[in-house]
């Protein structure tokens, strides 16, 4: 029986290894950031940011750009490893980038790799770049020590104030779904830095050429979810500013008689602070109800502005569509689309001064 | 007829309980999700509770068909005594060719899942050795310690369930919305697209002679049922947040994607740790099931149970050879399902039936 079972045992420890792939840290190459451009011909041109060990005690992490051209992205992952002295893997990858030209094509087919490789993790963030994306991932080492970071941080720097929370998770959902358009973060070069410019829409997978300002990207979010953080200036006179901070920022959609003749009322509801006034007394209830009133007045008109262009655009990102389907029972899916770009959606903003800083 | 094994080989009525979703919560979790919304889309949750109550319905027919005879009865015993040794047999053997059929299933997508995910040119043949060398380990070992190893996996596995925090940062709970907008047939439907991931529980009509004070048991037997089936109506509702319904027909394991999400600071890919600790619950179930036909087999042929869980084993072997790609290993997943269903929702009524009208006609007392 001992015997038996000792055979077993030096069986089993034979056995290991199972012919599993082996990927030694210091064997291969971690992609950190990748960018896709269109480049003719229905070919595409990656571009990727590896880190390359370096041997010795706090040494840096090297960094290396390589280029490829390929009709897919697997394709030119292999066209890469052509010159790189080791294998390039994907586990770690923290952003992708796509040229403004490819994400107007439809980036589905760029996309679907990432969506089917079970290496890939849902936080990695996805992002158009406004020229080429070669560009910024060429630019990317340059900036910081550690290859990945630059851009990585940048984009979740910005999506506490004005990048909506886009990673690759919330974009399929909002690609699968029928009655949301997905968004994605605009970036660019400007000399010899990376900077937001702001958020990119989308139909569907095709990125339509229009997008939101930096500036506005807070009032995006502050329609699209519930926040903290955050601030807008608004414009009283010629050289007369005032910041308004945002404290706790909540929307909540009404939407009735969805599948006969579909009205929205998008309402949202903004504590917000004052850190920066001029030309105005705090400390008397009149102004501050005028600072209220006047911020509601300006900010409520641009909200407006944009519901309206996201409709002229047939574009849905604020998944009207789908807040719709969750509330109508036999929710009609064609005549909603149909009916889209004349609904009559009013913005209810209702903004509350609680503080005005520590100065009276 | 009667069945009494030695007490040294039986189990408290408590540990029913663990046996109960030690069989039920198996693969199918992993990626039931999909194949249910597709038939009822939000209202899938409703469905996995459907189901879960009518499985709890044919656990308590179990328990009268087992318990209302003058004696101690199994499965075996019971087809021989309602239809005679020759017809009765027939219908054993059909059951222990269904307990391998299970045991199959669970090995194999299991390694599916190790191939797709993890290792993809693992070397499929020696996983399967090792596994089935450690079912072997297990299951010659008696049914106290395959209780026992169900119990354990249980306790290694159910952590597992506390990932469901990670996804509700993400999660659109007006998704559920709105409620019961499916017909009637749709949501009967997806029930029976959900019978696979609640099999397990007929078991009890194999291992009921190892319960001591058996009346005990069934509190237990029922309490294990639900709590198979709460596991799976939250894990219903949280991938019904995570995902857009129209996203979520594409995603095949929907469980195990979504604990990609998993952010640690220690670890990246937390799936990975998932899938290696999952080995955990899905070892009980396969031992469970092996023993289950070897049991049966002995009792129909009469020779050592040992034996037969060699043959067994070698059986499982050389089907998990034969189900090399996804294509065959989903259809035989879908056969097996349809079997599962029909022998739970079909056979066991008609059996259940079948014995009342018979022992009327004897004048058994119960």
């Amino acid at each position: 029986m001992k015997i038996k079972l000792l055979l077993i045992t030096l069986a089993s420890f034979l056995m290991t290894a199972c012919g599993v792939e082996k990927q030694i840290l210091e064997d291969i190459l971690i992609a950190e950031v990748v960018g896709y451009d269109d480049a003719g011909d229905k070919k595409i041109k990656g571009t990727v940011v590896v880190s390359v060990p370096q041997p010795g005690e706090e040494a840096d992490l090297g960094k290396e750009v390589y280029e490829a051209d390929s009709h897919d992205i697997k394709a030119a992952r292999q066209q890469e490893n052509a010159k790189t002295p080791y294998p390039i893997v994907g586990g770690r990858l923290t952003v992708t980038l796509y040229g403004e030209e490819l994400a107007s094509k439809g980036l589905n087919d760029y996309v679907d790799t990432y969506r089917r490789d079970p290496m890939v993790g849902r936080d990695l963030y996805l992002a158009v770049v406004h020229g080429k994306a070669e560009d910024v991932v060429k630019m990317e080492p340059k900036l910081i020590k550690t290859p990945g970071v630059q851009v990585k941080e940048l984009i979740e720097q910005n999506i506490r104030t004005n990048l909506p929370d886009v990673d690759l998770h919330r974009y399929l959902y909002a690609c699968h779904g029928k009655g949301i358009d997905p968004v994605l973060p605009l970036l660019e070069t400007t000399g010899d830095q990376i900077r937001v410019r702001g958020i990119a829409l989308f139909k569907t997978d095709r990125y339509i050429g229009k997008y939101i300002p930096y500036e506005d990207g807070f009032l995006y979010k502050v329609l699209s979810e519930n926040f903290k953080l955050g601030s807008y200036e608004i414009k009283w006179k010629e050289n007369d500013f005032t910041d308004i901070n945002n404290v706790e920022s909540r929307v909540h959609y009404h939407i009735s008689n969805a599948n006969q003749d579909p009205k929205v009322r998008i309402e949202v509801k903004m504590k917000a602070s004052l850190l920066e006034v001029q030309g105005y007394d705090l400390g008397k209830a009149v102004d501050l109800n005028k600072i209220e009133a006047r911020a509601e007045q300006v900010i409520g008109k641009k909200l407006n502005e944009m519901v309206t262009m996201f409709q002229e655009n047939h574009i849905d990102p604020l998944a009207l569509g789908d807040h719709a389907k969750s509330k109508t029972r036999n929710f009609d899916q064609k005549h909603w689309e149909e009916a889209y770009p004349d609904i009559p959606i009013e913005v209810d903003l209702d903004i509350e001064m609680i503080q005005t800083g520590i100065a009276e | 007829m009667e069945v009494k094994p030695n007490e040294t080989k039986q189990i408290s009525p408590f540990f029913v309980f663990f046996l109960m979703p030690g069989m039920q919560i198996g693969v199918g979790i992993l990626g039931f999700e999909r194949i249910i919304a597709k038939e009822s889309g939000q209202d899938a949750w409703i469905s996995v509770l459907i189901s879960g109550l009518i499985i709890n319905v044919l656990l308590w027919m179990c328990f009268k068909l087992l318990g209302r005879g003058p004696q101690t009865l199994d499965l075996v015993a019971i087809h021989k005594d309602l239809f005679g040794k020759w017809v009765g047999n027939a219908f054993n053997i059909l059951f222990i060719l269904y307990f391998i059929m299970i045991s199959i299933i669970l090995i194999r997508t299991y390694l599916e899942v190790i191939q797709v995910w993890m290792f993809p040119g693992v070397n499929v043949l020696m996983l399967i050795t090792i596994i089935l060398i450690l079912v072997y380990r297990f299951v010659e070992g008696g049914f106290r310690v395959i209780t026992g190893f169900c119990i354990i996996g249980l306790m290694i596995g159910s952590p597992l369930f506390l990932l469901n925090y990670f996804p509700l940062k993400y999660a659109h709970f007006e998704n559920l919305g709105p409620f019961l907008d499916h017909s009637f047939l749709e949501i009967m439907k997806a029930c029976k697209k959900m019978t696979l991931n609640y099999l397990g529980f007929e078991l009890i009509l194999i291992y009921y002679p190892f319960i001591k004070n058996r009346e005990k048991s069934q509190k237990w037997a029922h309490l294990g049922a639900l709590f198979t089936m709460v596991i799976y109506v939250v894990s219903i509702l949280v991938s019904l947040a995570y995902y857009h319904q129209d996203q979520l027909k594409d995603v095949i394991w929907a469980t195990l994607t979504l604990w990609k999400i998993v952010d640690l600071p220690f670890i990246e890919r937390f799936e990975y740790i998932g899938i290696s600790v999952w080995l955990f619950m899905v070892l009980p179930n396969v031992c469970l099931g092996v023993w289950a036909a070897s049991r049966t087999a002995k009792r129909v042929f009469g020779y050592r149970q040992k034996k037969m869980l060699v043959l067994i084993l070698i059986i499982i072997l050389v089907s998990c050879i034969f189900l090399d790609n996804r294509y065959r290993i989903d259809k035989f997943n879908t056969i097996s399902s349809q079997i599962g269903f029909y022998i739970v929702y079909l056979y066991l009524p008609l059996l259940f039936i079948w014995q009342s009208i018979v022992y009327k006609f004897r004048g058994h007392k119960s």
